[in-house]
């Protein structure tokens, strides 16, 4: 192709219509997108330590501002949250060993309790990730105890796959994406290779019967074949660490077209409202999303699309206590009440996706 | 083209290629360090995604001799001298260097390496030598796990514990009645306790009831408890009422409770009402019996919110009743996602 200083006609078009944009969205009192640096991740990160964090006893994340408690799988993965900024920051690392000290201080060590076995499995995988940063056994030692405890009682030995709850009467990815990963970090960290067994059999059954080999869309459930963006990042996860790259680059594939709204011509990741069980999704996606492309040298596919939706998080914080909430495409202004559950997704992809300066 | 001049072609061409051959193998574990190796032992034949190429057949050529300096000596200096954390942001490249040197090396060489390793650190340990040993020890379990536990059993007090009890654990795993007997004839009571420990672990999943009897003739201890508590959880969820009735006799107060709260959380999952009973009637007012008592509620709740709450509606007004209720909404709240 001959070499020409002539801006081509679709870059220009885009151009023009960024200005367009950004001159609508500045009048409309939204900020325009911005670069972020890796202070901005620190700085996100401290003010929402700063409205949640409780580190006096046992230290959790607070619901909201004035006190509560986000609930068992929203703890576990706002620890994960943290694990991400540590491993970004390591001055950050030793929060992370209060935190998972105080989730079992809070939780116990025994999460049998739980009917749930996906929030077992969040719980582990926070647990195995802070042994992973710290070295700390015990938490090694909790998640295996308690993924073993969970696979005793509901995982299917005749047909493949874990069940949801206890109750061992219906499956879907929720669990079965997680507790692969949990398998396989068992696996990493104990050297014992029937974990890793267990990790491609949950997996094999989830490829099997929660997802489109031909979309790369994660199903809910056997019986649900509706999308979301935590599941195609655990599917991704579980995927990537198997070396079935086939299977995580197709759910990558996926997860880059969902949500509507659009920034520099990607997706920007759905809403899934505020105060509720889903609220934390897309740190969840984004996170695996952005291990894999990192393991596996796919920037040129994938970091323009996460830097995009960190962009965005970054970008619609709001500036009087310096929060972003997980409506990506909203600014959260004064008088939006945001708990640390809604608040997480943004921290996660400010520490996840790498910073664009 | 002379005879001779032929001959001295294929002969050449063959050292030529011997020397190839031994030098590929000499060459460090970190050549398996693709992304296809990531999944482990033997990730290709398990993945439903790649096309694996043919290997090149070398069955014709004549064995190289075994060199004087082990293939996996240079890598094992290496990786053991490493004096950097195996820990933080890279553990998990690092652990996974580790165990694919550890899954690829000869089994017929794991006690050469294991001796040589141990050498090493009596020399200068490291963080990472310790993770190494304690992997290559796994390995050695799963194909002659006598042998490895025997090696355990002589291993030095930095490693010794943890090297013996996953040592009896896999050997558990794979012969329950020769790990339990050797187990069993460990001179050193520390060790013979650990040993059987790991032991009733293992079999807290296969076998609850003989691993309850297994432990309750330790010493006590959290470890043991623990053991305890699964295994009878586990046991109570095929045989609710015989566990029950085991659990209500344990003469230790501490212990009793936690094993009776194990055992109505796990009847909970096919009898609530009767799971609700056991932690009304065995169970003292107080933090255990909430618990039991919430976990059960959080069961019913889902099989049948009505039943649920009506038993909820008749506990005295307080933080428990309130926390049953809110368990039962939560959990209803906890529906499908929406679809975009």
């Amino acid at each position: 192709m001959k070499p020409t200083n002539q801006i081509p006609f679709v870059t220009s078009c885009r151009a023009v219509t960024g200005l367009a944009l950004a001159l609508t969205l500045t009048a409309a009192g939204i900020r325009p997108a911005a670069a972020f640096s890796n202070a901005d991740a620190d700085t996100l990160f401290n003010s929402y330590n700063t409205a949640f964090y409780s580190g006096s006893g046992n230290a959790y994340y607070k619901n909201y501002k004035s006190g509560g408690d986000t609930g068992f799988w929203q703890q576990a993965e706002e620890i994960e949250t943290a694990i991400d900024a540590a491993n970004r920051n390591s001055s950050y690392t030793s929060q992370v060993t209060a935190l998972v000290n105080g989730f079992d201080g809070i939780r116990q060590t025994s999460w049998s309790y739980n009917t749930y076995n996906d929030d077992v499995m969040w719980a582990c995988i926070a647990h195995l990730r802070a042994y992973s940063l710290t070295g700390n056994t015990t938490f090694r030692n909790i998640a295996k105890s308690n993924f073993d405890m969970a696979y005793a009682r509901s995982y299917d030995t005749v047909n493949g796959g874990f069940y949801w709850t206890s109750a061992n009467n219906s499956k879907n990815s929720a669990v079965n994406g997680p507790a692969s990963i949990v398998a396989y970090k068992l696996y990493q960290a104990y050297g014992d290779s029937t974990y890793l067994t267990k990790a491609q059999n949950i997996c094999n059954w989830q490829r099997a019967n929660c997802w489109n080999s031909t979309t790369g869309q994660v199903y809910d459930s056997p019986g649900s074949q509706t999308p979301t963006t935590y599941n195609q990042g655990t599917f991704i996860g579980a995927n990537d660490n198997l070396g079935w790259t086939g299977g995580a680059t197709l759910a990558c594939n996926y997860l880059m077209t969902m949500g509507g709204g659009m920034t520099n011509g990607y997706h920007i990741m759905p809403e899934y409202g505020t105060n509720n069980n889903n609220s934390g999704f897309n740190g969840i996606g984004v996170r695996w999303a952005a291990a894999y492309m990192k393991n596996r040298g796919l920037q040129s596919s994938y970091l323009g699309w996460l830097q995009a939706n960190a962009e965005q998080a970054w970008n619609i914080r709001r500036l009087s206590d310096g929060l972003s909430w997980c409506q990506w495409d909203e600014t959260l202004i004064n008088g939006d009440y945001v708990g640390s559950w809604d608040c997480s997704s943004s921290i996660a992809a400010l520490q996840d996706v790498p910073p664009t300066e | 083209m002379s005879r001779s001049l032929a001959v001295k072609f294929v002969v050449g061409g063959g050292v030529l290629l011997c020397a190839l051959v031994w030098w590929s193998g000499r060459q460090p574990a970190k050549m398996i360090s693709t992304m296809e190796q990531k999944a482990g032992a033997n990730p290709a034949s398990s993945s439903p995604d790649k096309i694996i190429p043919p290997q090149k057949d070398l069955g014709a050529l004549p064995a190289p001799a075994r060199p004087l300096v082990p293939f996996w000596q240079d890598q094992l200096f290496a990786l053991q001298a490493v004096t950097n954390s195996l820990f933080g942001a890279s553990a998990d490249d690092f652990m996974k260097e580790l165990q694919t040197f550890a899954e690829g090396v000869d089994i017929a060489d794991l006690p050469d390496i294991l001796k040589k390793l141990q050498e090493l650190q009596a020399q200068k340990p490291t963080v990472i030598g310790r993770d190494l040993e304690l992997r290559l020890l796994r390995r050695w379990s799963g194909s002659d796990a006598r042998s490895a536990a025997e090696w355990a059993a002589q291993t030095p007090p930095e490693v010794h514990d943890e090297a013996l009890m996953s040592a009896a654990g896999d050997w558990a795993k794979q012969d329950l009645a020769a790990a339990t007997a050797w187990a069993g004839q460990l001179p050193a009571d520390g060790d013979r306790q650990n040993a059987l420990k790991s032991v009733a672990g293992v079999l807290a999943y296969s076998d609850p009831q003989k691993s309850l009897a297994l432990a309750a003739a330790l010493p006590a201890d959290s470890g043991r408890d623990e053991i305890i508590t699964c295994a009878a959880g586990i046991w109570a969820a095929n045989a609710p009422k015989d566990a029950a009735a085991w659990a209500v006799q344990i003469p230790d107060d501490t212990l009793r409770l936690q094993v009776v709260s194990a055992t109505a959380m796990s009847w909970g999952d096919s009898d609530s009402s009767s799971a609700a009973n056991l932690a009304i009637n065995s169970l003292p007012a107080g933090e255990v019996q909430n618990k039991t008592v919430l976990a059960i509620v959080q069961r019913w709740g889902l099989k049948d919110a009505a039943a649920a709450s009506a038993w909820v509606a008749q506990f005295p007004q307080g933080d428990l009743r309130q926390a049953a209720m809110d368990a039962i909404t939560a959990d209803k709240d906890r529906s499908r996602p929406p679809a975009f």
